[in-house]
């Protein structure tokens, strides 16, 4: 265990998370924008190139930039972790991320060899070495229980899914490297309910009870969980038997469906009964993990297989349903806990003579409460729209769009404005 | 043995209560309630600090001959919880409604994250680290009994 882990100085500075924060809803923009344009074309199937271009930019430009921002704050902080030259590696994994997904989401629309090459050049390495770093460091650290194993198994499953998607975008770059379309479900899986799925479960044993007042979940319970989804992950992957694939896909959803119930459980009895946008957020993500579940479910047990229109709702059920939905409200409490934190550091750290009033806003005013409740409406809005186009005909579909351009916009505004509060306290601070 | 993960977990827990009531007692503008209540919570607390502050952290620091490490910053942090907890005395007395649930997210926040790090990272470095020494423990600290399992 290390025990300089608890040490501020080791606590990553403001701008080392915070710039990934940022970088979340300019890739929600950019899905919204790619589903406006197209116009819904792209909910036919899958396999459509605006499909997976929309795919990408919320898997890797939201999603994972939202948790990698997250990790590289707690694994320090609340777990212990020491990363030696973190602050100058996040922010070379930041640009390779944010590069590597832009030219993976151009390449999936254009169809070019080159940009597929040049997505797989940023991304595999930089993601590759994130992954085997977190795995280490939390092998070094001798715990692997609780939070900290869960985040070890998820950056395992990482490796893996991003090893699979680089080998998949080789085959688009290369001729000689042929396409196997099957592994994009091995890809799919390895990337939802290993390295998303195992991570929330996780993180959300520790962070729920606490910091949404709610009871514990039971005991065992989320490492039995991960444990268990890992197993069949690797059942499914190693045994290639005819059926399998099915089976552990129905089991999956199961666990889906119950890990959801037990979470909107905990979170109906909250302690504290005071507005939580997070709280928001999480029950809307739940929800949704409860229906793609069982949507999930219900296909697995399909006499011809999963019908191509579930599979699509499952996709938008778990990806900006639950996934988005979690992130979106993960947000609304660490940056403004940041912002204050980093206001407060002076003082923390011993810097200022006893008895200087260093002012720092409360947490609760960084972001006010009303655009928060506003960007969540958009958010939920846009969500139910883009259901509805899967169902209706695509008439709903621009719409939707329209609202996840504005819920994105509104989360970008409401960010930037928290930012800026930290620029401007801390500015004053150095000018004085 | 997980001793001091139990006792001090525990206490987190007990006065994490007390806050929640005396943050709802204020919701409903039930100053009586809410000042008492404060009062409870603001005793339980500081002697939480100072059963850490007395007794665990220095055991911990001649132990491990860590000073400067993670007993320091828990220092630190529970001066800054102590002002926070002042902020909200004064607003509670004053009825002061916005002022005590606005300091009491920022105490409350602060607060928690606090307490995963004693949780996750110091508790079970101390409970290692004092394994033998959870006698002292039991003199010093009210209350504190070393149990066996766990």
């Amino acid at each position: 265990m290390n025990l300089a882990a608890l040490s501020l100085e080791n606590a990553p500075r403001f701008w080392t998370p915070v710039r990934f924060f940022l970088t979340v809803p300019l890739f929600g923009i950019l899905g919204a924008a790619i589903l406006l344009l197209d116009g819904g074309q792209l909910l036919q199937s899958r396999w459509h190139p605006a499909a997976l271009a929309v795919t990408h930019a919320f898997t890797l430009g939201y999603i994972a930039m939202g948790m990698l921002g997250a990790l590289l704050q707690m694994l320090p902080v609340l777990m212990g972790v020491t990363v030696p030259g973190l602050q100058r590696a996040a922010a070379c994994l930041h640009l390779l991320l944010t590069a590597g997904t832009l030219c993976l989401v151009s390449a999936f629309l254009t169809d070019a060899a080159p940009l597929f090459g040049a997505a797989v050049l940023l991304l595999v390495p930089a993601l590759i070495l994130f992954a085997l770093a977190v795995v280490v460091a939390i092998r070094n650290i001798g715990r692997t229980r609780g939070a900290a194993g869960a985040a070890q198994l998820a950056a395992f499953a990482l490796l893996l899914t991003v090893a699979l998607g680089g080998y998949l975008a080789a085959a688009y770059t290369f001729d000689a490297v042929p396409l196997q379309r099957g592994l994009t479900n091995y890809h799919a899986a390895w990337g939802f309910a290993g390295w998303i799925f195992i991570l929330i479960i996780g993180v959300s044993a520790q962070v729920i009870p606490m910091f949404l007042t709610t009871p514990p979940y039971p005991d065992g319970f989320n490492r039995r969980l991960v444990y268990f989804l890992m197993l069949l992950l690797v059942a499914a992957s190693l045994l290639p038997v005819a059926g399998a694939g099915r089976a552990v896909t129905a089991v999956t959803a199961l666990l889906m469906a119950v890990y959801a119930l037990v979470t909107l459980f905990l979170l109906l009895r909250r302690r504290r009964k005071r507005f939580d946008i997070t709280d928001w957020f999480w029950r809307l993500g739940m929800v949704c993990l409860l229906a793609g579940g069982g949507v999930l479910l219900f296909a697995a047990f399909a006499a011809n297989g999963p019908a191509a229109d579930a599979q699509m709702l499952a996709g938008v059920l778990l990806l900006p349903g639950f996934a988005l939905s979690l992130i979106n409200g993960m947000l609304y409490k660490i940056v403004p806990f940041l912002v204050w934190l980093n206001l407060r550091m002076p003082v923390l750290k011993g810097q200022v003579p006893p008895g200087t009033r260093i002012y720092a806003p409360s947490i609760h005013e960084v972001i006010a409460e009303r655009p928060m409740q506003g960007q969540f409406l958009l958010h939920a809005c846009g969500l139910l729209l883009l259901l509805l186009s899967l169902t209706a005909p695509p008439l709903w579909t621009r719409p939707a769009a329209v609202l996840m351009l504005a819920s994105n916009l509104l989360l970008l505004v409401n960010l930037l404005q928290a930012v800026q509060l930290y620029r401007i306290h801390s500015a004053g601070r150095r000018a004085a | 043995m997980s001793s001091i993960q139990n006792f001090f977990g525990e206490q987190h827990r007990s006065c994490d209560e007390l806050f929640e009531k005396m943050e709802a007692a204020v919701s409903r503008d039930d100053w009586q309630q809410a000042g008492s209540l404060y009062q409870h919570l603001s005793d339980d607390t500081l002697q939480h600090f100072a059963n850490e502050e007395q007794a665990l952290f220095p055991l911990f620091e001649e132990k491990t001959g860590m000073r400067q490490g993670p007993t320091q910053v828990m220092r630190s942090e529970h001066a800054e919880l102590r002002e926070l907890l002042q902020r909200i005395g004064d607003a509670v007395q004053r009825h002061d409604r916005g002022e005590v649930l606005g300091t009491s997210e920022t105490f409350f926040l602060f607060l928690q994250q606090h307490n995963v790090k004693e949780e996750q990272v110091l508790y079970p470095m101390a409970d290692q680290a004092l394994q033998d020494s959870l006698q002292e423990l039991v003199d010093r600290v009210p209350g504190f009994r070393a149990t066996t399992r766990g």
